[in-house]
């Protein structure tokens, strides 16, 4: 049986890296995007402390670095919610602009910029379903 | 009577005389303002021997408690009438300032009777009304009627609705253009307004604060909800892209962007997105009476074959009718068709949809160039639509049979069948097979084919309101009773009068409601009001001749299609079952039973 990794996690943030750069769908709907991302799980004060974050540098089909991230760390983008809500986002209850639009997630960047990309935004998160995830509450 | 000013002005063109009528308490109670107040004295004065283009005709223009007030996104008022398109309950709700305009000029609403002889126009001045020649007007565009009336009544910011030269010549989806080109766009209420000769209306009011019960625990909340609305993220698109700005995420993500007249998939929308706009043709933002938002774009085009002065840019419904559903990717080809749409005053929707139709059977094969007075149309290119707007407008050539709408123009081809249109009103761009919701909200809708009357879309993306039980799980599932849920809640919006864009749910709404009127209602009471005023609008439409047979959908949208759809089809007859199932309504008849409408205090209407 796989190992499920913790999401996020180094390891988990390494598997994601290469199963998106292996991605053909994702790297057509991306291949003119240029922009990087914080991915955040919002502190609740209980099971996660403090706000958990990572950050993808996605660059014209590709993701070109990842890494786990500090509150210091910024990006063009920054992409937020509880872990209950990432849990659906990754089971495909909800997609990531219907999470937005349900205020779900808050998005803080250029939205107009994220529209055009919707069907890389799904990409992204099919591509998590690869990755034998566990989370930070299990 | 706090939130309102407790008057409408009558005006008789037959007579060329003006009176003013007290409101009844009681009925604001019920019916609110806006829409279900209109519907409710429409209903007193129509029915289905009613000629919609006749004198005997009203058209009401109402306000509602919040217009004119702190409310955000308060300009909104509405027209309503016995429509000419659908022949039944014709409303169309419209932003700008004008009806604060009339709130300050110590009015809630207009009556207009009868129809003038000659071309006039009515001018409001507070306590002066004035029934002014309107000949210098006639023949003139929307924009040109307002900088004379503006100048002609020494008033530059006064209120101004008047129709284009399609509502004189009775276009059956003429609008109502109001203020900075805002549209009544819907059921062809400048028609009516052009059998009645009136060419505008004008409204300058000098009391500007509208007495509200809790002035400053309203003020105080309606901060609070401005402060709330800046994370909502339609809020921040129409903002900052317009309403354009929501066409990438429907055609790309929920293939809700019809093309190529809804037989199109996938259509690449990128180069007309409200996104495109912004970095191109761009050069400012407009906003109605109190709104935080400023969807209004104004673009201006300096060069090439659609050079235009600054004008209103478009938005999402003439981004599709004019762009993805003639499958034209042209952002300045869109803009300067709404551009001439709005000059002569056509309903964006219905015309371009007719428009849309007619490319759609000539390149079928179901008519020809000899059909279309010599035009070919081909997918992609919008000079032939250029040309039939002014056909239309004007109503020469074919136009005259075009001017009447799609479910004619197919008819008289044989084919009625295959145009989008639901009880004769053309399909807004948003697709039910994108969002199921909108199917038996198209269905039932009480003007035909409407996405404001249950704009299910912004349910199914994820919207809830817990205070009317809606909670959306599945774009593709039947959802109808949350659309049945939503209609509801709409006609509240849609009477007290704020926009749908502004995001609020039940529980705001009747804190607002509380706090604008002074009234002790609940969250219930205001579930109740909106399913009330619905209802009343199915009455009323069945005095007009409603029939259920028609509660269905375009063939064209049977079809599955590939891409974000998905290949789901809503199926409309179990949608309508459980919509009916979720009014107690007869499905046959469309007859609320006599027990519900006891308890909505409607049992003397029938």
């Amino acid at each position: 049986m796989t190992e499920k990794l913790v999401f996020p996690s180094d390891e988990w943030i390494e598997k994601y890296v290469d199963a998106l750069n292996k991605n053909a769908r994702y790297e057509d709907a991306a291949k003119t995007w240029e922009g990087d991302f914080v991915f955040q799980i919002d502190a609740d004060g209980k099971t996660i402390p403090e706000d958990v974050r990572f950050y993808l540098d996605l660059w014209h089909g590709k993701c070109r670095s990842a890494r786990m991230a500090g509150p210091e760390d910024t990006a063009e983008f920054v992409y937020a919610g509880p872990l209950s809500n990432w849990k659906l986002l990754f089971d495909g209850k909800i997609d990531p602009i219907k999470g937005i639009m349900a205020r779900k997630f808050k998005l803080t960047g250029d939205m107009g910029k994220v529209m055009r990309y919707t069907k890389a935004a799904l990409e992204l998160v099919a591509t998590t379903r690869e990755i034998p995830t566990k989370y930070l509450d299990e | 009577m706090a939130g309102y000013r407790g008057k409408i002005l009558q005006v008789n063109l037959d007579a060329g005389a003006t009176m003013v009528k007290s409101l009844d308490e009681n009925l604001l109670r019920q019916f609110i303002g806006g829409a279900g107040l209109a519907t409710r004295l429409l209903y007193d004065m129509i029915d289905s021997n009613t000629d919609p283009l006749g004198p005997e005709n009203p058209l009401i223009f109402m306000t509602g408690p919040f217009t004119g007030t702190a409310v955000p996104t308060s300009g909104k008022s509405t027209f309503c009438s016995r429509s000419p398109k659908t022949g039944l309950l014709g409303y169309s709700t419209v932003g700008g300032h004008f009806g604060a305009d009339l709130k300050f000029a110590g009015y809630d609403g207009i009556i207009i009777t009868g129809a003038s002889k000659k071309p006039c126009y009515l001018l409001v001045e507070d306590s002066d009304v004035e029934i002014r020649d309107a000949e210098h007007l006639w023949g003139k565009d929307t924009e040109q009627v307002w900088d004379v009336l503006k100048k002609e009544s020494n008033h530059k910011v006064a209120g101004v609705a008047r129709i284009g030269i399609a509502g004189e010549n009775l276009v059956k989806y003429a609008s109502i253009i109001v203020d900075h080109h805002r549209a009544a766009g819907r059921t062809g209420l400048g028609a009516v307004m052009g059998s009645k000769k009136l060419k505008a209306i004008v409204v300058h009011g000098s009391d500007r604060k509208v007495p509200v019960a809790e002035e400053e625990e309203l003020r105080k909340y309606t901060m609070e909800l401005n402060e709330d609305s800046k994370e909502d993220p339609t809020f921040r698109m129409y903002s900052d892209l317009g309403t354009a700005g929501y066409t990438d995420m429907a055609s790309l993500m929920y293939g809700s962007f019809p093309a190529g007249y809804y037989t199109v998939a996938e259509f690449d929308t990128y180069n007309l997105s409200g996104t495109t706009v912004k970095e191109t043709i761009l050069v400012g933002k407009t906003a109605c009476f109190r709104c935080p938002i400023g969807c209004g774009r104004v673009v201006e085009i300096p060069e090439g074959k659609y050079k235009m002065s600054k004008f209103a840019g478009p938005e999402l419904e003439v981004t599709g009718t004019m762009g993805s559903l003639l499958l034209n990717n042209n952002a300045e080809a869109v803009s300067y068709a709404n551009m001439m749409l709005d000059l002569y005053g056509i309903d964006t929707i219905s015309g371009g949809n007719t428009i849309a139709f007619a490319y759609y059977l000539f390149k079928e094969g179901k008519i020809t160039a000899k059909d279309l007075d010599g035009i070919s149309p081909e997918w992609g290119e919008i000079d032939s639509a250029l040309a039939f707007i002014e056909k239309i407008a004007k109503r020469e050539g074919i136009g005259d049979l075009m001017a009447e709408g799609s479910f004619q123009f197919g008819e008289k081809f044989g084919v009625p069948e295959l145009a989008a249109q639901v009880n004769g009103l053309e399909l807004p761009q948003h697709d039910p097979r994108g969002f199921s919701g909108l199917a038996a909200g198209y269905a039932t809708s009480p003007r035909g084919a409407c996405h404001m009357a249950a704009d299910m879309y912004n349910v199914q993306m994820g919207q809830p309101n817990e205070a009317f039980g809606i909670d959306s799980v599945d774009r593709f599932a039947n959802e109808a009773d949350l659309v049945a849920r939503h209609q509801d809640f709409r006609c509240v919006t849609n009477s007290a009068v704020i926009c749908n864009f502004y995001p609020v749910d039940g529980d705001k709404m009747t804190q607002l409601l509380r706090l604008v009127t002074g009234w002790d209602i609940s969250v219930n009471d205001v579930v109740l009001t909106g399913e009330r005023i619905f209802t009343l609008m199915r009455l009323l439409n069945l005095r007009l001749g409603y029939d259920t047979k028609n509660e269905i959908l375009p063939e064209l949208i049977s079809r599955p299609l590939e891409g974000a759809t998905e290949g789901h089809v809503p199926n409309i007859d179990e949608h309508l079952n459980k919509w009916y199932e979720t009014r107690g309504w007869d499905r046959d008849s469309g007859r609320p039973p006599k027990n519900r409408l006891r308890v909505l205090s409607l049992e003397d209407l029938v």
